[in-house]
């Protein structure tokens, strides 16, 4: 940005560019990241790529993702005889539901069992996939902040209680915590994700205690108490800016994270009901593995994927902000 | 140091006791109960009358309070009451499954170790080489793909190849009872799980591993003309491998209390399988006695990695 001599003045190019800079600096931003972080910048236009998806379902998804398709079926008798329904139990009936279909130009991943096109319930699961990543890792840092920030910030009494409460939280085993929350209470997709927020407390929290004790040692918050600055001033103008980093490196590795975890639960039956998700396909797809491979094959992936562009964005975060693994 | 062990032990005891008491209040907040998931089962279906008396039976009748008092005064003398469902004594029942799981987590880890240790010395050498990008990416790869959908993958070539490998042993053999068909029962989901489980310690021995070449004294090793291969083996990798110790006596106290997934996926009798049966079958004491003993498993691993650390690291002081 040009400086003009007088204050007086106004230079027109810099009134114009100061409205344009926060947008130029985000493009140029960019496109350093994209030029500095190859790997992560893969991973950004994939996760791109899984929004638009996610937003524009119906325009993508070719078919309704729970509509049930049928065919005439070829076999089908007037009045089928007790042989021929021993041979075909479905002789009677004149149209069939179209299930475990290979791929083709129709159905581009094939159909499921239940007769619905996989590539529709794939693009519709994105929804689930990152709705449950954005929110729980939404709660788990959240909650880590203020719990985090409050016993690292004030330590004693409540930090030796918090902390073993913390431990506790962490020595049950996650799985579960879960089964037990997902049969309690109904496993509707908001209690799996709070539940999911909660089990990520523990690394969030000690993640950003961590960062906060060593904020609070340093000589510009000593400098701020001693010119008189209250606690909350202290908190919110000088610890919190300088966690930032750490929020935001947790915030995007924990997406990745719980997008598998949720399919992990759902691959095991426990996760959200009434929902399209991808770890249930792959375990739905796994009753017919040898003849039809393509629900667990096309689903897993479509998951693989996801998680992979989240892990490589995450990493290339991380070493765009950590101070300490910066250059390396 | 002695005052820093009874410190950590006396702390270590209140956790296990909180966990103890939430998991007895978890398990009864289900809804349903054992009598009611089994008796339906039974001949002649479930009576008003045969409902107490089987209630009576578990100790299921009496106030809650009174059954959190006794659950306590018998865990205080290591009983954990009896199963439910088998009607045996939960100890016994754990200790029928615990070898299932620990072979299968020291097959992971072993599987996994000598996959990321090698993996990540040569990554930290050739770093920001093509080997280092290639073996990153492969870390990331491994972060990733859920486990649950390599098993299945690893499942459909088998099937399709026709590999002697079996996925279907119904007898169900040990290690050391039939070392080959176990190994043959193990092998996939040993690997399954190692490749899973390699990327964390992957990265962490890397980043460490590039710290500590950056420092000094393997700067002086150097010049004293030392041949790299004994920089990197006597000076460098001694001082990385601190920090992959934790992450490995984390990663073991996990692996052996049993993996959900992999068990479940190929009928391995583990504690991680009889979880997740006694919680749909709500055997509370099957829930509870699981629950604290990969509970105790956790923390007092992390104690004795903490204590290590002390005698591997002379800087570590415990205050």
């Amino acid at each position: 940005m040009s400086q003009s001599a007088d204050p007086l003045i106004i230079d027109p190019v810099a009134e114009t560019s100061a409205l344009v800079a926060p947008f130029r600096n985000l493009v140029r931003g960019l496109g350093s990241f994209y030029r500095k972080k190859p790997l992560g910048a893969i991973g950004l236009t994939i996760i791109l790529a899984v929004c638009v998806l996610a937003i524009f379902a119906p325009l993508f998804s070719r078919y309704d993702p729970s509509f049930i398709f049928q065919t005439d079926n070829p076999n089908y008798k007037t009045n089928p005889s007790i042989m021929d329904l021993a041979k075909d139990s479905n002789a009677g009936s004149p149209i069939i539901v179209t299930q475990l279909t290979d791929p083709d130009s129709e159905h581009w991943f094939g159909t499921s069992r239940a007769g619905h096109d996989i590539y529709a319930r794939i693009i519709y699961g994105t929804r689930t996939s990152l709705m449950v990543g954005l929110i729980a890792s939404t709660i788990a840092v959240g909650l880590g902040i203020v719990i985090g920030g409050a016993t690292g910030y004030y330590l004693g009494w409540l930090d030796l209680l918090v902390q073993r409460l913390i431990d506790t939280l962490q020595a049950l085993p996650s799985l579960v915590l879960l089964l037990l929350i997902g049969q309690t209470f109904d496993a509707s997709l908001r209690n799996v994700i709070m539940t999911m927020g909660v089990i990520g407390l523990p690394i969030t929290s000690r993640l950003i205690r961590s960062a906060v004790l060593a904020i609070r040692a340093s000589t510009f918050v000593e400098a701020a108490t001693a010119l008189g600055a209250s606690d909350s001033r202290v908190m919110f103008r000088h610890v919190l800016p300088n966690i930032g980093s750490v929020v935001i490196i947790s915030f995007t590795i924990g997406i990745g994270a719980y997008i598998l975890f949720e399919a992990t639960l759902s691959f095991l039956g426990v996760g959200p009901s009434g929902v399209i998700s991808w770890g249930r396909m792959v375990n739905e797809g796994r009753a017919s593995i040898d003849i039809h491979p393509w629900l667990t094959v096309f689903s897993g992936a479509a998951l693989s994927l996801t998680v992979v562009a989240f892990n490589l964005f995450g990493d290339a975060i991380r070493d765009v902000l950590d101070p300490r693994l910066r250059g390396s | 140091m002695l005052n820093y062990i009874i410190r950590r032990v006396i702390l270590n005891v209140g956790v296990i006791y909180l966990v103890g008491s939430l998991i007895f209040v978890l398990v009864r907040l289900l809804p349903g109960s054992f009598v009611i998931q089994r008796g339906g089962l039974d001949i002649g279906g479930l009576t008003p009358e045969r409902l107490e008396l089987a209630k009576a039976e578990l100790g299921l009748d009496k106030p809650v309070l009174e059954q959190y008092m006794s659950y306590w005064a018998d865990l205080l003398r290591l009983d954990f009451g009896f199963s439910f469902e088998t009607r045996n004594s939960v100890a016994s029942e754990l200790i029928q499954a615990f070898p299932y799981s620990m072979e299968l987590g020291i097959g992971i880890l072993i599987i996994g170790l000598s996959i990321s240790l090698p993996v990540g010395v040569i990554s930290a050498v050739n770093q920001d080489k093509w080997q280092d990008y290639l073996l990153r990416g492969f870390a990331i790869v491994a972060l990733s793909f859920p486990v649950f959908w390599t098993a299945a993958l690893v499942t459909i070539f088998n099937l399709n190849l026709g590999s002697p490998l079996r996925l279907e042993v119904i007898a169900q053999p040990h290690m050391w009872e039939d070392p080959w068909k176990a190994l043959q029962w193990y092998i996939i989901p040993a690997t399954c799980g190692g490749i899973a489980g390699t990327a964390s310690i992957m990265r962490v021995l890397r980043s460490e591993l590039l710290e500590v070449l950056r420092q000094d004294y393997i700067r002086t090793a150097r010049s004293k003309g030392l041949q790299e291969r004994t920089i990197l083996l006597r000076h460098a990798l001694q001082n990385a491998f601190l920090p992959v110790l934790t992450l490995i006596g984390l990663t073991l106290a996990s692996l052996i209390t049993g993996q959900i997934v992999l068990e479940s996926m190929f009928n391995i009798p583990g504690i991680g399988r009889e979880l997740v049966e006694a919680v749909s079958l709500r055997d509370y004491s099957m829930v509870q006695g699981i629950t604290l003993m990969v509970a105790s498993f956790i923390v007092f691993t992390n104690l004795l990695v903490d204590i290590s650390y002390g005698y591997l690291d002379p800087r570590v002081r415990f205050a």
